[in-house]
């Protein structure tokens, strides 16, 4: 009897705790952070390094883009990269602005593949997991 | 009895997990004169970090470190809300970085002092673009120049 009404008590404090935490993990102010527009990153590279006022135009006609939160030139000048909203604007839409009228081939930059690079993966599937139950 | 333990622990249950999950310092009053008002708030540290990264990205010294981030969105995300979480809380503001210690988040990368100087100096130039003020910009800097021990090297 008592052992039975302890199992019941601690199934039910169990599903309870759980019902509990998952309204918290759904009805909780997110924060800051989690609050800001999610940004994608590109990295292009122009076919020729432009001249000073091409780079300015660039710069200029991307920054007037919807959706773009920051673009930088290398120091040399070929590459750039822009930062923007992927739910307001695409990289290939980004890609034909920087081409000025196709003034420039603009293609992304690759990398060689690095040994070097240490993922944290647990972050990464800790945050979609919590991604995924933000549903409300 | 029995319903008087259930509701304990119901009760239990939920204060514990409306107060042990609290991940922003909400409840916290924000010194108008701290670094992180100074800086403009938080909209303005998300902007300078958005041009930071891009500076980063755009910077052929050490941006093939960070294209396995670039061409990770989740990745990215993670890196941009942990740098964006570190600045505002160590500037003063109501955040809480939730990143790994800066030793474990760069050991095995054999950063060199080149390349730390060449990140410090894209930060420099985002902060520069948003014309944020030398007393500000060298509170930051002092702020993270420390941390170079656990990055460089490790
Ligand atoms: C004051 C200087 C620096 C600060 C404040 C800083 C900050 C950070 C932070 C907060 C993270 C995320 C940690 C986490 O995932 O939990 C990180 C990761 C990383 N840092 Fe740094 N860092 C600095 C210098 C550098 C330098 C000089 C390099 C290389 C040139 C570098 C390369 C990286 C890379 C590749 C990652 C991993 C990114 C990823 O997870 O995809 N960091 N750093």
């Amino acid at each position: 009897m008592t052992s039975k009404w302890f199992l019941k008590s601690t199934g039910t404090a169990a599903a309870l705790s759980s019902l509990v935490l998952f309204l918290y993990a759904n009805l909780r102010q997110p924060t800051l952070t989690e609050q800001m527009l999610p940004v994608h990153l590109k990295i292009f590279e122009l076919d020729r390094t432009p001249q000073a006022h091409e780079q300015q135009a660039v710069l200029a006609v991307l920054k007037q883009q919807l959706g773009v939160t920051a673009v930088s030139f290398s120091q040399e000048g070929k590459t750039f990269s822009v930062t923007y909203c992927p739910d307001k604007i695409t990289a290939e839409k980004l890609r034909a602005a920087a081409s000025l009228n196709e003034a420039f081939k603009v293609s992304e930059k690759t990398f060689p593949p690095s040994p070097a690079c240490p993922v944290p993966p647990l972050d990464e599937v800790k945050h979609k997991v919590l991604g995924v139950l933000r549903i409300f | 009895m029995r319903k008087f333990v259930l509701y304990f622990v119901l009760a239990l249950a939920v204060g514990m997990s409306l107060t042990a999950c609290n991940d922003d310092k909400v409840l916290y009053e924000i010194d108008p004169n701290s670094l992180y008002s100074r800086l403009g708030g938080f909209d303005a540290i998300s902007a300078v970090t958005d041009q930071f990264l891009a500076n980063v990205a755009a910077d052929n010294v050490i941006n093939a470190r960070f294209a396995a981030t670039v061409a990770n969105p989740a990745r990215l995300q993670l890196l941009r809300n942990n740098l964006v979480d570190q600045i505002c809380e160590a500037a003063g503001g109501p955040c809480r970085y939730k990143g790994l210690n800066m030793r474990a988040a760069h050991t095995g990368m054999n950063i060199t002092e080149q390349e730390f100087n060449a990140l410090v100096a894209d930060l420099v130039a985002a902060l520069n673009r948003f014309n944020v003020p030398e007393k500000e910009k060298n509170e930051l800097l002092g702020i993270l120049g420390p941390m170079k021990p656990d990055i460089v090297g490790r």
